[in-house]
């Protein structure tokens, strides 16, 4: 069959046995469980779900405990874990960096 | 570790694997971007693309979810967040940009308004400026959030009984008068409904009513009760991180919500003709009760109509 994609969720983890048993119960869809501690966010789950057939209807709602975002370069943004997000540039990136801000007029950032 | 990437199989379809609209980049976590789109969060794909809504092949969302930025589509300001109401001397809302010292956050760059907008993590950017010109107790409010057509006034699509997470960044002026006085903003979240005579979109639908200040409401603890809420804080002048969660009523009571808006209001001027300013960052919008039933189409490569719906 062919994977049209993948939706992901992050959740409780009581919630992962009501999400399996409804995906379980349609072949065209299924479901792995991870636990989010390896992306150091303690305690719960991220479920992928990935989908077969894009015909097939699975009814469930999903109740996510955090919220995430899919970015265009493939990375994901949880909401919340922004400031675990920290910059680190080349020297050459930062030349660049800084030249961008010399060329950008702007208002005095302090007030 | 970082969360893991998406991993998403080959589509028979793709362009290429990386292309815009091959399945490695479609079926992607509730929201959508475009360069194009008047609104970037708007349930986009070909569905609307006919209508001039929204780009046929983006479909990644960003760190903003569901929000819509303030400005970021070349030089077309982009509705709702494009005019302000309530009245006063020196009232406006406008960009600004901060070469340092925004909260270490993933957000658009709107800088690059000739180019596509990418997003990345930095203490640099555009914020939405607001000032109030109007005296203290004095409010003034972004339009475009009730009675507009599509494109003037929805920011995405919902569903009776979703549940919506909405944060930002806030801070005041440390300039004169915001400094020397009370200043309060608030986030309003309102569900809409749509008259087909009119072909508006408006938050008086049937069964509407105020859910009133959302308090400390959390992603697991939703305020309900109303069909549209508001959040209101007093700011400071250093950035403080806001956040409001609410789940609008279910079909038996609102059963024409097919849509959501939002609205930023300065709920204290300064008077005098020197108004208050506030900024505001990075404000992200995501729906936490997704429903997988939209998952169907058999004839159209389109985006179910439902937030979180599946988009082919």
């Amino acid at each position: 069959m062919t994977l049209y994609g993948r939706r992901r969720f992050i959740i409780s983890g009581s919630e992962a046995p009501n999400i399996k048993s409804l995906i379980d119960s349609k072949p065209e869809w299924s479901a792995s469980f991870h636990s989010t501690s390896s992306c150091d966010i303690p305690n719960l789950v991220y479920c992928d779900i990935d989908i077969y057939d894009k015909n097939t209807i699975v009814s469930v709602t999903i109740n996510s405990e955090r919220v995430c975002s899919y970015l265009k370069d493939d990375s994901w943004v949880v909401e919340g874990d922004e400031l675990k997000n920290q910059v680190f540039m080349s020297p050459d990136d930062h030349e660049a960096h800084l030249k961008k801000l010399f060329d950008t007029n702007h208002d005095n950032d302090n007030e | 570790m970082a969360f893991p990437p998406f991993q998403s199989g080959p589509d028979p379809n793709a362009q290429s694997s990386t292309s815009a609209g091959s399945g490695r980049n479609s079926l992607m976590h509730q929201a959508w971007g475009s360069i194009y789109s008047r609104h970037v969060a708007l349930l986009g794909g070909s569905l609307l693309y006919g209508f001039n809504i929204g780009h046929a092949n983006y479909n990644y969302d960003d760190a903003e979810g569901y929000f819509t930025r303030f400005n970021y589509h070349h030089s077309v300001s982009p509705k709702p967040f494009d005019a302000i109401g309530g009245g006063g001397t020196g009232t406006l809302i406008q960009k600004k940009y901060y070469s340092s010292g925004l909260t270490n956050l993933r957000r658009k760059n709107e800088q690059y308004e000739a180019t596509p907008a990418g997003s990345t993590i930095n203490t640099n950017g555009y914020v939405t400026e607001i000032r109030n010109g109007r005296n203290s107790s004095q409010e003034v409010y972004t339009l475009g959030y009730h009675n507009e057509a599509i494109t003037d006034c929805v920011m995405c699509s919902a569903t009776p009984g979703s549940v919506w997470h909405c944060t930002w960044y806030g801070r005041k002026s440390n300039s004169s008068p915001s400094n020397q006085q009370t200043v309060r903003a608030s986030m309003l979240l309102f569900s809409l409904g749509y008259n087909s005579g009119t072909n508006k979109y408006v938050f008086t639908h049937s069964g509407y009513s105020s859910g009133g200040d959302t308090g400390a409401s959390t992603i697991t603890s939703p305020k309900t009760g109303g069909s549209y809420y508001t959040k209101q804080v007093t700011l400071t002048t250093s950035w403080t991180k806001y956040e409001m969660t609410v789940q609008f009523p279910n079909a038996a009571t609102c059963p024409d919500i097919v849509a959501l808006s939002a609205r930023m209001d300065v709920d204290d001027g300064g008077g005098s003709g020197t108004p208050t300013k506030t900024y505001w960052d990075r404000p992200t919008l995501h729906l936490v009760n997704t429903n997988l039933t939209d998952s169907q189409t058999t004839t159209d490569i389109s985006l179910g109509d439902n937030p979180g719906g599946i988009y082919y």
